[in-house]
């Protein structure tokens, strides 16, 4: 039965890296990304099979690193590509995608692994839209973040829309829905008014709110029909149906042409 | 059929899958895992935790040679016949023995299409991305689901899944079908009677009666008066034959 207990917690996956890193000769840097990368930062506790290299310095699959790969897989009993950078498709739909990366400290002499940052982890999760796996929707809403984390995710979202307004979106709304305790004012209180979503949605997006539309969103959240959450939400949807139109309205010009 | 949300349920399948070869997370189930029921039990619990349901889809594609056909079809009214055909559909687009097209011809697409897997999203966005980008494959079923793809790199090989489990070692080389489950009960049950028999296996008795003495006319069953009733058992060289599975 030892075929199937190869996964691996948080411990196990740093003491897998370090004994790689005893066999190295040189540096190499890491980039960790994934479900491992949320496993070793302790944001979720399940334990995972292998970990998902996003990035190295050097070619992991080519000599010498193999042969260490599967020393270490015979050694530990682990899977034969217990370390493999299957994740590196991310960049198939994140072209050029930089993340931010935290050092793993540990007994490392050679090897650098970094791990890719939460906010990160939300945006490579949800960047391939069209296949949104639900253990990626669980792992999300299992995962703590901190004022700094969904700062961060801020920021990146908003760098992302003004090169993919129609991806930083899509992300954006997953987000939103899966972890509506996070949808904040800019001040990082909780919607309470309808006059607040208005704000928003003209700063964010130049849509208007008129008094009617403003005073039915007061009316559903006071009787417990919706949720200011939602309106929020329901706003972030309006935009990317704009983006949407006029991505089609671009299209369509380039077929006149 | 109505399906209650079970959590323990659902971890049950994790580990049963575990059992059958899957290398997810948690412990192999401790005992013996009938293949054909858990396949109906995840048509409901898969949709409640999308790794048993790509677990399945990916066990029916590699090992759709061990899967008892019959079995199956005289469980089937106890499963989701939207998602069992969806997975059956699916696992025979990618190479699983298109003998299983029989079960779909008892497996019914939903009349309104619904969003295969619940994922408790209070705001409907999940919903509205499965609905938008839904694959082909589950919308004949009546099914919204973008995830089409296989536990290549976390299905353990034929041998080792053999290994685990004795009646797929039996069906390996038997044949999936109703004397490999007689063979396996009387290699786990000593001195059983044939009516006895036919329920545990959830048979007719007459295709059993018919298989124990065609069985036992050919020396690999003994058949010995016990009281009032006949008890079976396997013959001393058979059995010891059949404990040599799995090799």
């Amino acid at each position: 039965m030892g075929e199937i207990l190869y996964r691996m917690n948080r411990e196990k996956m740093i003491k897998m890296l370090e004994a790689f890193d005893q066999e190295l000769n040189r540096p190499l840097r890491l980039a960790i990304t994934g479900a491992s990368a949320l496993i070793i930062n302790g944001a979720i506790t399940r334990p995972s099979k292998d970990i998902d290299v996003l990035g190295a310095s050097e070619d992991i699959n080519k000599d010498p690193y193999p042969k260490i790969i599967e020393k270490i897989a015979r050694e530990y009993a682990l899977d034969n590509e217990w370390i493999n950078e299957r994740a590196k498709i991310t960049f198939d739909y994140l072209p050029g995608y930089k993340p931010d990366l935290i050092l793993l400290q540990g007994n490392f002499k050679y090897l650098e692994p970094y791990i890719i940052s939460k906010a990160d982890s939300v945006i490579t999760k949800f960047a391939k839209y069209d296949n949104i796996r639900s253990w990626d929707i669980q792992d999300i809403r299992r995962t703590p973040f901190n004022d700094d984390d969904l700062k961060l995710l801020r920021q990146k979202l908003d760098d992302l829309y003004t090169r993919d307004p129609e991806l930083s979106l899509r992300i954006e709304i997953q987000f939103k829905s899966i972890r509506p305790e996070f949808i904040k004012t800019e001040e990082g209180f909780r919607y309470s008014r309808a006059s607040e979503i208005a704000l928003y949605a003209s700063k964010k997006y130049g849509i208007h709110l008129d008094t009617e539309q403003q005073n039915y969103i007061d009316s559903e959240a006071d009787s417990f029909t919706s949720t200011y959450e939602r309106a929020v939400i329901e706003i972030d949807n309006t935009a990317l149906s704009r983006v949407l139109k006029e991505k089609k309205r671009e299209v369509s010009h380039g077929l006149d042409i | 059929m109505a399906w209650i949300y079970d959590r323990g349920v659902i971890d049950g399948c994790f580990d049963k899958w575990i059992r059958l070869g899957w290398a997810g997370t948690g412990e192999p189930f401790e005992g013996f895992v009938d293949p054909e029921l858990l396949i109906i039990e995840t048509t409901h619990a898969g949709r409640y935790e999308g790794r048993i349901l790509k677990a399945m889809l990916t066990w029916v594609r590699n090992f759709h040679d061990l899967i008892n056909v019959q079995r199956l079809l005289h469980l089937i009214d106890a499963a989701d016949t939207a998602v069992l055909g969806a997975v059956i559909d699916i696992a025979i687009q990618n190479g699983a023995d298109p003998r299983l097209k029989t079960v779909l011809k008892y497996c019914k697409p939903n009349d309104t299409a619904e969003v295969l897997f619940k994922n408790g999203d209070e705001f409907g966005v999940y919903d509205k991305n499965q609905k938008e980008f839904a694959r082909d494959e589950y919308l004949k079923w009546g099914l919204y689901c973008t995830m089409v793809e296989f536990y290549d790199d976390a299905m353990l090989d034929k041998k080792r899944v053999l290994k685990m489990n004795p009646l797929l070692a039996i069906r390996a080389l038997i044949g999936p079908n109703i004397r490999s489950e007689i063979l396996f009960a009387l290699l786990n049950s000593a001195r059983i009677h044939i009516k006895e028999l036919s329920r545990q296996l959830g048979y007719a008795y007459s295709p059993v009666y018919k298989e124990i003495m065609s069985m036992a006319s050919s020396g690999f069953i003994s058949i010995e008066k016990f009281g009032r009733v006949n008890v079976l058992s396997l013959s001393k060289g058979f059995a010891r034959y059949l404990s040599c599975l799995p090799v």
